[in-house]
């Protein structure tokens, strides 16, 4: 139905796609996988005939027998949205947050002049109800900022199916959602995919994602397409050197050499943190919300821990606490025996953990080089640049730079390479605890297998102990060694990671772990 | 990287007036304080290059040493507005929702609140008319101005992963706000103060016109403008050239201002 020839682009001269071809039959999956940079979403964007500007496209996008490069642009408008839908990663920012979601699912019928406003509401309404928003429970009246992430997304999609279209372009569509929103998001797709007889051209960095959903697959990567197959057939052969790779490092475990001691370093005990909520009546009491709900946590020397859970769900708030930067309304936080007060915080106890954080982009001031930020840790052990200019050297070394990256602006690095240079600036002081709050979740496969062999030969080298917070089950099953489950500012379930993940014992484990798309073992073995 | 072209435009403009101004201070045409009555009301290039006034002082003369004037009291009353605001706008964003946050931006409010012009009528009423009461009038109403774009600059920075980390380094507040703050929200503060500068110059003719400005003999835009009122139909030159002086210095300086927005606001560069 959709053919996709020899398509290249190039963007002021530099060329972004190379001769990328496949084909989309009708009522088919199609998994589009490759990482950031490779070009799929723009693949997407350029058949869509909504390539940015200063792009030059050539090739052929044939759709129902009509090449789409070469539709007027008014004739695209009227294909975009009645023959092919699009949903986007972002539902934060897909919805316009001023218009009701009736409205706004309405607009696409109206806009295309299918119906009228009226017929239009009440198509709205049964399309809302199919993506499981029903009207009595989600009135057409409610604003965006009224849903979840996972029921805005559902809205995203009622859009673009309104009118029933033969294509569904879904470009990283469960990526920003939680793993249980996005098993029901995938289920929703594949529904409507089976039912409504429509095409689904799936986008996506994720290989587990596709083996569950995806018919056909091609792997890109800078801008061309390396290889193209049927699903199992590609998962069980990796014929091309670059897929087997993405493979490997997608399950890659790195190797620890594991040297846990009895000696805690840190120790949460009983940890109470409320939220005050806005006043119900003029001067009653303030309501509290209760983010963290006496949480006991215990990191040992030399160990890794884990910390699992959905958005939402505490887990951040607890790891302010534990920083000193948020005041606990009830329980300890020790740190190596020392209490931690986020009133009065003392710079020795403080320089005893450390943190990295989950966006390589927003973690450095961008008007400082990098050796100023690896060295800002020395605030807490004040010293004069002599002494700490070759400490802040062996780190950029350490962690796999070079010292004279340290004289560079952070502009000039990548996203792996960033996450490095985090890496360092928590080290450079040699914390007992360095917590890792979603570190490698913005990365790709294969830098974020090169960042745990990082983190694990630090780890042994330095004698660190992690906290590691994420909602990414298969990376911290790769790199913990005991793992807790928070669901509502509680621990749900605690104890070694195997086990948890062989034997869950919580009925929240169980669906969380159910919840994760994983390619089928006979295929990979 | 390309600049845009307003930008040169509006540098070009200012750069004009910012030279007279400085050239003035060690020469003019003509002398600004001696009359010559005999050579009054002379049209352009009648041996004077923009022509006389009514006690036959040179308009060019006059325009230059005007710029000067201005450019002075905006130069001032910006400076006065940002040495206040800034750090007040920094404190405010960094207890937010705390009482010194609440009490910076009811001030901000209150200052805010008043008509600006007429404040400044009401303190050159009180103290008397002078360049000096004019700088404060105009300078104390450029405070909450940037206050409030500091705060808001420094708010959105504050949720970063980098001050998370900073203050997990162990820094203060005050600390965090002069070394990772300020540097950040300094490409905010030098657009707005490119657009203080040409309302300040705007605020200095108007408080001139109506007399509360610099006194006489000094030579300002706004007064040269009033004094031609009552000649405007024979002696037209007097009101068009002050007036022309003006609206493009101020021209000049907005184009500057806008042009240095798109080159200095990551947001904007992106969106082009």
């Amino acid at each position: 139905m959709l053919s996709v020839e020899g398509l290249s682009l190039d963007i002021h001269g530099s060329p972004i796609l190379r001769g990328v071809s496949f084909g989309i039959a009708p009522g088919e999956v199609f998994g589009l996988v490759g990482e950031s940079g490779s070009g799929k979403s723009i693949t997407a964007l350029a058949a869509m005939g909504l390539e940015p500007r200063g792009a030059e496209v050539r090739g052929a996008v044939g759709f129902l027998d009509r090449d789409l490069l070469e539709v007027p642009e008014p004739e695209m408008n009227a294909l975009r949205g009645r023959e092919i839908g699009m949903i986007f990663q972002e539902p934060m920012t897909a919805l316009n947050p001023v218009q009701r979601i009736g409205d706004q699912v309405a607009e696409t019928l109206v806009v295309h002049g299918a119906a009228t406003r009226a017929e239009a509401l009440d198509v709205a309404r049964e399309r809302l109800a199919r993506v499981g928003l029903p009207v009595d429970r989600f009135p057409l009246e409610r604003y965006p900022h009224e849903l979840s992430g996972g029921q805005r997304q559902r809205v995203c999609i009622a859009m673009a199916v309104a009118l029933r279209p033969k294509l569904l372009i879904a470009d990283e569509p469960t990526t920003a959602l939680d793993v249980t929103t996005q098993a029901q998001i995938l289920d929703l797709l594949r529904g409507l995919v089976a039912e409504e007889g429509m095409a689904l051209w799936l986008i996506t960095h994720d290989l587990a994602v596709v083996a569950d959903m995806a018919d056909h697959v091609a792997v890109m990567r800078d801008g061309r397409v390396v290889e193209a197959d049927r699903t199992e057939r590609l998962f069980r052969a990796r014929a091309h050197p670059y897929t087997a790779k993405l493979f490997a490092d997608s399950g890659h475990v790195p190797a620890r050499a594991v040297q846990v001691t009895a000696t805690p370093v840190l120790e949460v005990r009983g940890a109470v943190r409320d939220y005050p909520l806005p006043r119900r009546t003029l001067l009653g009491p303030r309501p509290a919300f209760r983010a963290v709900d006496g949480v006991d946590l215990v990191v040992h020397a030399g160990e890794s821990v884990g910390l699992v859970g959905e958005s939402g769900c505490g887990k951040s708030t607890l790891t302010r606490a534990i920083l000193g930067l948020d005041v606990l309304q009830g329980g300890t936080v020790r740190i190596d025996g020392d209490a931690v007060h986020a009133r009065h915080l003392d710079g020795r106890v403080r320089a005893k953990m450390q943190v990295v954080f989950q966006d390589p982009y927003g973690s450095f001031n961008p008007r400082h080089r990098v050796e100023r930020l690896v060295a800002e840790p020395f605030h807490l052990d004040p010293a004069p640049p002599a002494a700490w200019r070759p400490r802040v050297a062996a780190a950029l070394e350490a962690v796999g730079l070079r010292a004279a990256d340290g004289g560079k602006y952070i502009h000039e690095f990548s996203g792996g390479q960033r996450q490095r240079i985090a890496i360092a600036r928590a080290i450079v002081i040699r914390p007992r605890l360095v917590i890792l709050d979603e570190a490698v979740s913005a990365l790709d496969v294969s830098i974020r297998a090169q960042i745990l062999d990082l983190l694990a030969d630090l780890q042994g080298r330095f004698g660190l102990s992690y906290l590691f917070i994420s909602h990414d089950l298969s990376v911290v099953r790769a790199i913990t060694d005991r793992v807790l489950v928070m669901r509502a500012g509680k621990i749900v379930e605690e104890g070694p990671t195997e086990r948890v993940f062989v034997a869950p014992g919580h009925a929240y484990t169980r669906a969380l772990i159910a919840a994760t798309p994983r390619i089928p073992s006979a295929w990979v073995a | 990287m390309r600049l845009p072209a307003q930008l040169w435009a509006g540098a070009a403009l200012s750069g004009v007036f910012v030279a007279a101004a400085l050239i003035s201070l060690i020469w003019t045409p003509h002398p600004v304080e001696g009359m010559n009555i005999a050579a009054r009301l002379k049209v352009p290039g009648d041996g004077f290059v923009l022509g006389t006034d009514h006690f036959g002082r040179d308009i060019l003369s006059m325009l230059m040493v005007g710029a000067q004037t201005s450019i002075a009291v905006a130069v001032v009353a910006v400076g006065i507005g940002m040495a206040a605001g800034v750090p007040l706008g920094l404190l405010g964003a960094a207890n937010r929702g705390g009482w010194i946050d609440e009490i910076v931006m009811r001030g901000n409010d209150l200052v805010f609140a008043f008509p600006s012009l007429v404040i400044a009528i009401l303190i050159t009423a009180v103290f008397g008319p002078s360049a000096v009461n004019a700088i404060l009038a105009i300078g104390i109403f450029n405070i909450p101005v940037f206050a409030r774009v500091t705060r808001g600059g420094a708010l959105s920075l504050w949720t970063l992963d980098y001050i998370l980390a900073a203050r997990v380094a162990g820094k203060g507040r005050l600390r965090i706000s002069v070394e990772h703050i300020l540097p950040n929200v300094a490409n905010l503060l030098i657009v707005q103060g490119t657009i203080q500068f040409s309302l300040g110059i705007l605020a200095e003719a108007g408080l001139s016109y109506v007399g509360l400005g610099a006194q006489p003999p000094v030579p300002s835009w706004g007064r040269m403008l009033a004094e031609s009122q009552t000649m405007i139909s024979f002696a037209p030159h007097l009101a068009l050239l002050p007036g022309m002086a003006i609206v493009l210095t101020v021209l000049g300086l907005n184009l500057m201002g806008d042009g240095l927005r798109d080159v200095l606001d990551p947001r904007l560069r992106r969106a082009r």
